[in-house]
């Protein structure tokens, strides 16, 4: 019993030993493992540093297409302002529908009357009769 | 028992003949360890900046076509 006991004892002190040791690093393991993780290190920093200039790159693309849409928005407010003034005519004096055509439309379209006409169907009862300061929607193609 | 005394005297040999790391290795190797997971952490954070900054981008990019339509719109309008 007491050859048993000792023997048990034996194994036991002897994994632990071995066990011991696993956890424990060589000094030549402890430098391959320093030497593994400086050479990731490296290539980390590397990959770190093409990253980063990427970032740039893309800030700068961001910085420029930002500048571009603040520009096409201005141009786009300009023209909506153009456009609301160009879609009303205040009627005056002696206008009647196909000089007030050919006013907002240009020579030649006179028969776009009708156009103006139909837009304002509400306010104009009847197309030989307007009235000074009405204030007509022309319609854009 | 001197058979018994035999193996663990080995035993002891062996283990105290096994040389082991230094401390400062050890602390190299620990610090190494570190900067390799901080450098993979700012890695994933700028991959993230990126993937974000391109998103903006691409944001950025519909806004001016969108914008761009509407002048032309605008513009054969005033015509």
């Amino acid at each position: 019993m007491k050859r048993y006991f000792l023997i048990v004892l034996i194994l036991f002190v002897g994994f632990a030993l071995v066990a011991q040791e696993e956890e424990k690093l060589a000094p030549e393991e402890a430098d391959e493992l320093i030497a593994k993780y400086a050479e990731e290190e490296q290539g980390l920093k590397t990959q770190l540093d093409g990253l980063r200039q990427e970032i740039e790159n893309l800030r700068a693309e961001y910085e420029s297409t930002s500048g571009k849409c603040d520009e096409c928005l201005s141009r786009l407010a300009e023209l909506e302002k153009k456009l609301e003034e160009m879609s009303y005519y205040v009627v005056k004096s002696g206008d009647w529908l196909a000089k007030i055509a050919v006013n907002v439309y240009g020579y030649g379209n006179d028969r776009r009357w009708v156009d103006i006409y139909n837009a304002n169907k509400a306010k104009i009862k009847d197309p030989d009769f307007l009235y000074p300061g009405w204030k007509l929607f022309i319609p854009r193609p | 028992m001197r058979k018994v005394l035999l193996v663990i005297a080995i035993l002891a040999l062996i283990v105290g003949c096994t040389r082991y790391a230094s401390q400062e290795q050890l602390d190299e190797l620990q610090a190494r360890k570190d900067a390799v997971a901080a450098l993979k952490t700012e890695v994933k954070d700028t991959q993230k900046d990126i993937a974000d900054l391109m998103d903006e981008q691409k944001m950025k990019e519909d806004e001016l076509a969108e914008c761009k339509e509407k002048i032309a719109e605008i513009e054969i309008k005033i015509k």
